[in-house]
């Protein structure tokens, strides 16, 4: 089997398991949303087509069953239900298990794998398959009653029974055909509600002859045929007569929802409408005839949307969804070209290749300032930027929206809250916010794990909340955004919020605090990010397993990212994680402390000043009427050696929290290619990478979220120094 | 002949009555007949 192949239809398959997941949680929602029904469709089409063409017969087969009840919703055979709903995601999820045993390269599932589908096919085939209650035979066709029926001779109808208008042609009694044969036949398709027999066509009784046919007829019928079926009754007349074949009210709409629901291969647009059974062939080429007919007559030519309306063979409106749909698909075909599927591999050694030439640039530019040469600096000045920019936009083709992992939770919040028995919606915003694959990858743990505590501990079930004065839906809002330089991601629930009392006793008893130890609120909620830590009275499937945020924050700062929780005690809880864009090249600003160089990630970086005379021992400074504290680096590192004459403060902010870091000197802005520090520094505080120089040597990267926390960790200590507890 | 006959009874009478009860079916050639003389009848003010 072609590798690529097989790894571009796992791709797509993953991509149309989520579709199918997406759409059948909408769908559950909105059981009337003919879209939901129509994408889960041809997701599931798409997938046993792909299995097809890659021979993974298992998984075409366990498709191919799905996609026979799928066919039968979206025939309106069988009604939405949140069982069926939850049957075919459990299909779902064992199509997802399919794919990994092809993927693995496996000839076949486990038999465990096996007994689970054959499990799923069972139940399928028992409760949709056999005795499917049939939605359409619980409606009984809503039966026109006989209307007068007008002479049209072909106009648009407006009532919910076919309309079919036939003029018999003079000679058809000479051929042997008898127009009322005809009607007989109709009626083993359906029911004549209203006839009218028109005979305009007869002529003064001297000239009309006995053997010709001078009938035509204007008929109202309830069918549930289609057009074609209806058609083929008059087959053998049908070059000798004048058929219309008019749709119900009904039907126009079932056309439209066909035309929605079309795949998406490049049709014209008559091919649309034979498809859709909204045109027979014969209409369509009777209408291309007209239409070349009119091509030959006049310079301008109709098109043939036009041509078949004036027929009247079809509705305007039909014509128009068949053109916007014929243009989606083409616009969609467009992008789709536009894209391209790149190995995650190609662009990480992309990047690695992008960090290796910002750090050549950076050399060469060294050695350009220190020959003086004019026209060498200018030449590097420029090269440097267009490294820049190089740089930008490799970075940006790792860039993913988060809404691809957002959506994800759309099912485990359904079922997450089915099994806890609590009425949940999830909002979310932001989703086009975008960060780079490799953060977002590691990010879905993390998310989970909050998205589950939200669900399990957060929100309280309905008649809780409607004692506390709450609607008996909670909500679970994820969001994301840009905020200087980083990216911001909340997991807001509106539950009972955090219990400050439990989580302080529970953490008394687990010695992570004395008895008497005096917590903010803020410092008492964030306790719960320590090892080992779970108020939960109850382990559930869910959550409370007691090993879960301190892993949510280890996993948070590996990304070098923060994780903190601000909580209102009955309203609900916000986690609010920052992370970095990219954990690949940053823009950095370039200090020096003695003779090592300390980078400061630019983004945060708000301005630099001197440092004043301040004593030794004070670690704040007056910036412009606000006390600004700061940490000496010298100290921090410590670095020892002679003080130079001027200090300079490198004043840089943190969710929202100034603080200065004391430096040397300052060197300017460095573009700064991020390299891991190895496990032997992993528990090194204040330092979050590391990066090559121009010159060679290695400068540490600071870690501005942990010194922030560190000065004011430091000035609270100190502020609660001066003011002693007074419990 | 049929049409010719039934228009030589029609003028040669003010009402013209057919009894189709024998019959078990009709063409449509008899059908347009029946409509060609309806409207002959109606056109010369006779039932």
């Amino acid at each position: 089997m072609d590798e690529e192949l097989t790894s571009l239809f796992v791709n797509e398959c993953r991509d149309q398991l989520l579709a199918m997941e997406d759409g059948l949680l909408c769908l559950e929602q909105d059981p009337e949303n003919a879209d939901s029904i129509g994408a889960i469709f041809r997701a599931a089409h798409t997938i046993k087509g792909g299995a097809g063409v890659v021979e993974c017969q298992f998984m075409e087969r366990f498709t191919h069953k799905v996609e026979n009840v799928l066919d039968k919703l979206r025939n309106g055979e069988l009604p939405v239900s949140g069982e069926l709903c939850t049957l075919i995601l459990e299909c779902c999820d064992h199509l997802g298990a399919l794919l990994e045993v092809f993927a693995n390269g496996l000839p076949q599932p486990a038999p465990e794998v096996q007994a689970r589908g054959d499990v799923l096919l069972n139940r399928l085939t028992e409760r949709f398959l056999l005795d499917a209650p049939t939605a359409a035979s619980e409606v009984h066709l809503p039966v026109e009653h006989a209307d007068e029926v007008e002479t049209s001779g072909g106009g648009i109808v407006n009532t919910d029974a076919w309309h079919i208008s036939i003029r018999f042609g003079t000679e058809v009694l000479k051929y042997g055909m008898d127009p009322l044969s005809f009607l007989h036949y109709l009626c083993s398709l359906g029911e004549i509600t209203a006839i009218e027999t028109i005979t305009d066509g007869m002529p003064p009784a001297g000239l009309m002859d006995p053997e010709c046919c001078y009938l035509g007829f204007e008929i109202h019928f309830q069918t549930r045929a289609s057009k074609a079926q209806i058609e083929q009754v008059f087959e053998f007349v049908r070059d000798d007569c004048t058929l219309h074949i008019l749709p119900p009210n009904s039907k126009i709409d079932e056309y439209l929802k066909l035309i929605d629901q079309l795949p998406e291969d490049s049709m014209r647009l008559g091919e649309i409408l034979v498809r859709a059974g909204a045109l027979t062939q014969s209409e369509l080429d009777d209408g291309l005839r007209a239409q070349c007919r009119a091509r030959q007559s006049a310079d301008d030519s109709p098109s043939i949307g036009r041509v078949l309306v004036e027929q009247n063979v079809v509705h305007q409106v039909v014509v128009e969804a068949a053109a916007s749909r014929q243009a989606a698909v083409g616009e969609k075909k467009t992008v789709e070209a536009r894209m391209i599927r790149v190995h995650a591999d190609k662009l990480d050694h992309l990047i690695d290749l992008v960090g290796e030439m910002v750090i050549s640039g950076a050399g060469a530019n060294l050695l350009a300032q220190r020959s003086g040469q004019s026209e060498l600096l200018e030449s590097t000045s420029v090269l440097l930027r267009l490294v820049e920019d190089i740089r930008d936009a490799a970075l940006q083709l790792r860039m993913v929206q988060i809404g691809e992992t957002f959506n994800r939770f759309n099912r485990v919040v359904r079922d997450a809250s089915l099994e806890m028995g609590k009425s949940i919606e999830l909002v979310i915003t932001g989703a086009e916010t975008e960060l780079d694959k490799s953060v977002v990858e590691k990010l879905g743990d993390p998310l989970m794990h909050l998205v589950r505590n939200a669900i399990d501990h957060g929100i309280e079930a309905a008649e809780v909340r409607m004692a506390r004065g709450k609607s008996p839906t909670g909500t679970l809002r994820l969001n994301a955004c840009h905020d200087s330089g980083s990216v911001v991601i909340e997991v807001i629930d509106d539950g009972g919020g955090l219990p400050k009392e439990k989580i302080r006793q529970k953490a008394i008893d687990k010695g992570l605090i004395d008895a008497g130890a005096t917590l903010s609120d803020n410092e008492l909620v964030n306790l719960i990010f320590e090892a080992g830590f779970s108020t939960a009275e109850q382990v559930t499937n869910i959550s409370g397993r007691g090993v879960g945020m301190d892993v949510v924050r280890r996993n948070i700062q590996s990304l070098r990212g923060s994780i903190n929780v601000d909580n209102t005690e009955g309203q609900g809880a916000t986690f609010t994680i920052r992370l970095p864009l990219t954990l690949a090249i940053i823009d950095g600003f370039l200090t020096g402390v003695g003779r090592a160089a300390y980078v400061v990630p630019l983004e945060s970086v708000v301005e630099c000043i001197e440092l004043s005379e301040v004593g030794e021992k004070r670690n704040y400074l007056n910036l412009r009427g606000e006390v600004l504290p700061f940490l000496r680096l010298r100290e921090v590192f410590a670095i020892g050696g002679e003080l130079p004459a001027r200090q300079n403060v490198v004043i840089v902010q943190f969710a929202g929290q100034k603080a200065g870091l004391v430096v040397d000197t300052l060197l300017g802005e460095f573009q700064t290619v991020i390299k891991p520090l190895g496990t032997l520094f992993k528990h090194l505080r204040g330092v979050g990478g590391a990066t090559i120089l121009g010159s060679g040597e290695v400068a540490l990267i600071l870690d501005v979220p942990a010194l922030v926390k560190r000065v004011s960790s430091l000035e609270t200590l100190s502020h609660r120094k001066l003011s002693p507890a007074t419990h | 002949m049929l049409k010719k006959r039934l228009l030589e009874a029609l003028i040669t009478t003010e009402h013209l009555e057919f009894d189709l009860s024998e019959g078990t079916s009709m063409d449509s050639a008899g059908l347009q007949l029946l409509i060609l003389l309806k409207r002959e009848a109606l056109a010369r003010e006779k039932n």
